[in-house]
């Protein structure tokens, strides 16, 4: 191998690192997807369980045309 | 799986895979004014959508790795992501995204706090819907709560 092919070889290695290391980099942030604005505010605890009956792992919840709340 | 409103079978598709129409884990769906299918297919990190006769259309992953999806008469998508961090879905955060279903766009992020999401496979928010006031209302499994969400 020629030294400039070992010099190609070296800047193709090198072209390859550096599109590696931006997938990498853009693999790992995506801020597009999470700094987008927040326009909410909890209410925590305002659903008031009976007495002696206490919340599971809440799976799925529904409304109804009377904005009633299914929950299980 | 699609059934006529009397219980009948109409048909079935799709099978395990990450390709187009293909699934690993469909964990909840939902349907736009326009009668497409959004499927939230979790472990793949994507939102797919088919037509009424289950034909593929596109896939989104800008909503992150999806346990639960929710689609208002306006089209509003409120998309839940319990699962992701660095292993399972890289660059994403738990919380809620919302969204407009006619074109995907992310408009909305609600994290979800939690010490270390790195070290838990799964914990957060699963369960989705709204109301006819736009409150939003988030059903919580590792933290076993029902939390409801109003504009600031």
């Amino acid at each position: 191998m020629s030294h400039a092919d070992r010099r190609n070889v070296a800047l193709a290695g090198t072209i390859v690192i550096t599109i590696t290391m931006a997938a990498a980099t853009a693999a790992t942030q995506s801020p597009q997807f999470n700094d987008v604005p927040n326009p909410y505010r909890p209410i925590e605890n305002w659903a008031q369980l009976p007495s002696g009956v206490h919340w599971g792992a809440v799976i799925s919840v529904d409304v109804d045309a009377k904005d009633n709340l299914w929950v299980s | 799986m699609k059934f006529s409103k009397d219980g009948t079978f109409i048909k079935a598709w799709g099978k395990k895979g990450s390709g187009p129409g293909e699934m690993d884990v469909p964990h909840s769906l939902a349907m736009d004014s326009k009668g497409r299918l959004f499927v939230a297919d979790r472990v793949n990190n994507r939102i797919q959508i088919f037509d009424q006769d289950g034909k593929f259309l596109d896939q989104w992953k800008q909503f992150g790795r999806p346990s639960g999806v929710f689609i208002d008469k306006n089209d509003i998508m409120l998309v839940v992501d319990s699962q992701s961090n660095a292993a399972q879905n890289p660059g994403f955060k738990r919380g809620l995204r919302i969204g407009r279903a006619r074109d995907g766009k992310v408009t909305a992020f609600v994290p979800f706090v939690e010490p270390d999401s790195d070290k838990n496979t799964n914990a957060g928010m699963e369960g989705i819907t709204s109301d006819s006031r736009g409150n939003v209302f988030v059903g919580e499994t590792s933290t076993a709560t029902l939390k409801k969400y109003v504009k600031q």
